[in-house]
């Protein structure tokens, strides 16, 4: 197999939702010789690209985002070793997490698996984060996003908090924010400062994706 | 009198409620409301509609400054914060809602207490063995599957060994009937009492017994598991609903499902009917059809498989489609329009004017209600802008 048919394999077997088919493309593109860094590129990420695609157009629901998720994470356990120095760079760094009192996981955990498949490393806090939590975070690493989630009207006013406590620390303008959750609409994430508002996860990952790629 | 008596009598402060409570449900006010829901809902649209309001239990906690871990542990201190909440509601809030003696009618159809033993989202996933999630302002949440944990299923053979529940014994059982029995006992029978039914749909406990990421998975990695697992939930409800009918000497009614995880923007109408709906339509056959059927998500392209289990009032939730919902659902089915919290909370007065206006056209000549819950934090003024603006819009239909 050429090295442009075992890149479009992997491109294919992500969109097809086919781990183990991603798993072997991986192996034989390491096998190949094919550039970690090309194999992720134009496959891996192609192929998240096409799912994104058809979960826009209806094809695709959560089932699927979820699969190929896993198909992306198991190929790039399998390439990313091989990335050379320079190219050993995530997408970007993105802190996530469920605001203080709020138990709600799962639209997150989506989002989650989205950034990692689309070569972001993410450190999810999980759920019920306080604002201390987010900004040490924050500081630890070099994040340029910070996801905030809530499905509460009595938590989505932590986002505005933390927010505030961002600025107050001195951080607000290292990360770009962006809230989701079921409480949130865009009007409200725009009240409380955010600088994006995401309907679900799929946008989300979208306008992390294009914010870090305008840099 | 024994010490042990004594201390199962009502403490003052519980009694002095229910007089007020008792007084309330009878008060001509309430008299008033009871025969216009009665009206509204046996003859044809009319230009009277009902609008409805509601807290969720985090602001209730702050209104009336009351630790829901005590709520959900105590049964004295649950019926005392209902009936606190009977009374707020009585004294500060003229919506339509009928808290008390509301019988066949108000939020949802067929025999609803005056109060109810609650144990909200936790009560049936405790009875697989997943511990609720306790938290002094805020309702009562899930723990497992849900929280991290590992699920106990992993395959169609784990799905097979499970067992049906013990429905005395087992997760939040007892103490159902404990505070059910408590509850009656103080009441004297001056007021109704509901035992918790089991309301939500099988896919919502499915979800919280598998693993939300993982049941979307056996979608398509193992389907015949996902139908196995629904199959069994159905089961157990329709169990669960003839043990309780059956202990408490109670006459079935038709069904409610309150499942906010069905929601057409996360599957698709196809897996809707494979996987949801048969099951649905099992539990909504047992009950003789379906009273009430609620969910928080995007129902919009489900609309029309959903006819299939005979609703009487279904909620449009606001992410879904209310012109889609005029449209093809059947004419005799009371749509509950509902409305996003957060947009009632931010909208300018004339905003909420305008979004209140646009769903009244669309809902002309049908019957409905407007509602505006969920409320998790105020201001109550603004929740209070949005009634005010509501009742001046149907004032001017009437």
């Amino acid at each position: 197999m050429s090295p442009n048919e075992i890149i479009d394999k992997l491109r294919d077997c992500v969109a097809n939702l086919d781990a183990e088919g991603t798993v072997r493309a991986a192996e034989e593109a390491v096998k190949a010789g094919i550039p970690a860094y090309e194999a992720i590129t134009q496959g891996t990420a192609r192929g998240m690209e096409e799912v994104g695609r058809k979960y826009e157009a209806g094809e695709y629901f959560l089932s699927e985002l979820i699969l190929a998720g896993e198909a992306m994470k198991k190929g790039m356990a399998i390439l990313r070793p091989h990335l050379t120095k320079g190219q050993n760079k995530n997408a970007g760094e993105v802190v996530i997490g469920t605001v203080r009192g709020d138990l709600h996981d799962i639209g997150k955990s989506i989002v989650t698996s989205l950034l990692e498949g689309a070569g972001f490393e993410v450190h999810d806090l999980g759920v019920d984060v306080k604002a201390e939590a987010f900004l040490k975070k924050v500081r630890e690493t070099n994040a340029a996003i910070l996801g905030m989630s809530s499905l509460l009207t009595t938590t989505m006013h932590e986002m505005g908090y933390v927010n505030s406590a961002l600025k107050k620390s001195g951080l607000r303008n290292r990360v770009k924010v962006i809230a989701g959750g079921a409480a949130i609409t865009e009007g409200f994430a725009r009240r409380i400062g955010a600088d994006a508002y995401a309907r679900d996860a799929v946008v989300g990952a979208e306008i992390c994706r294009n914010w870090t790629q305008d840099k | 009198m024994s010490w042990e008596l004594s201390f199962l009598k009502p403490s003052p402060k519980t009694k002095r409620l229910i007089e007020k409570v008792v007084k309330i449900r009878s008060s001509s006010r309430y008299e008033k409301l009871r025969e216009q829901w009665k009206s509204s809902t046996t003859s044809e649209a009319e230009d009277w509609f009902p609008i409805l309001v509601g807290f969720d239990e985090s602001l209730w906690s702050r209104v009336l400054n009351v630790n829901l871990i005590e709520y959900y542990e105590d049964p004295e201190k649950q019926l005392q914060t209902q009936l606190m909440e009977r009374v707020f509601w009585y004294q500060n809030m003229s919506d339509d809602s009928l808290p008390v003696g509301a019988g066949d009618y108000g939020w949802i159809y067929g025999p609803v207490g005056d109060v109810y033993v609650d144990f909200g989202v936790a009560f049936i996933p405790s009875l697989f063995g997943i511990e609720p999630v306790y938290r002094p302002d805020s309702a009562v949440w899930i723990g497992g599957p849900m929280r991290g944990g590992n699920s106990i299923i992993s395959s169609v053979e784990d799905v097979d060994n499970l067992n049906f529940p013990d429905f005395d014994k087992d997760g939040l059982m007892p103490k159902a009937y404990e505070f059910y029995e408590r509850f009656n006992k103080i009441l004297d029978g001056r007021l109704t009492v509901s035992f918790p039914g089991w309301t939500r749909g099988p896919w919502g406990v499915a979800i919280n017994l598998r693993g939300f990421n993982d049941l979307y998975a056996d979608v398509i990695r193992q389907p015949e598991l996902v139908h196995r697992l629904m199959n069994f939930l159905t089961e157990c409800r329709i169990r669960y609903t003839k043990h309780v009918l059956n202990t408490l000497k109670l006459e079935i009614s038709k069904a409610i499902f309150a499942d906010d995880d069905i929601n057409g923007d996360y599957f698709s109408r196809k897996t809707f009917e494979e996987f949801i709906l048969p099951y649905e339509k099992k539990i909504a056959d047992f009950h003789g059809g379906t009273r009430y059927y609620h969910s928080c998500g995007n129902m919009s392209k489900l609309l029309e498989p959903l006819m299939g289990l005979k609703i009487s009032k279904l909620d449009v939730s606001a992410y879904t489609d209310l012109k889609a919902a005029c449209e093809c659902v059947d004419r005799d089915v009371v749509l509950q329009k509902r409305f996003h919290p957060t947009d009632v909370l931010n909208s300018t007065p004339r905003q909420i004017k305008s979004k209140i206006e646009e769903a009244l056209t669309l809902l002309d000549g049908r019957r409905f209600e407007l509602v505006a819950d969920g409320f998790g934090t105020g201001p109550l003024t603004k929740i209070g802008q949005w009634l005010t603006t509501a009742k001046k819009a149907r004032s001017r239909r009437v």
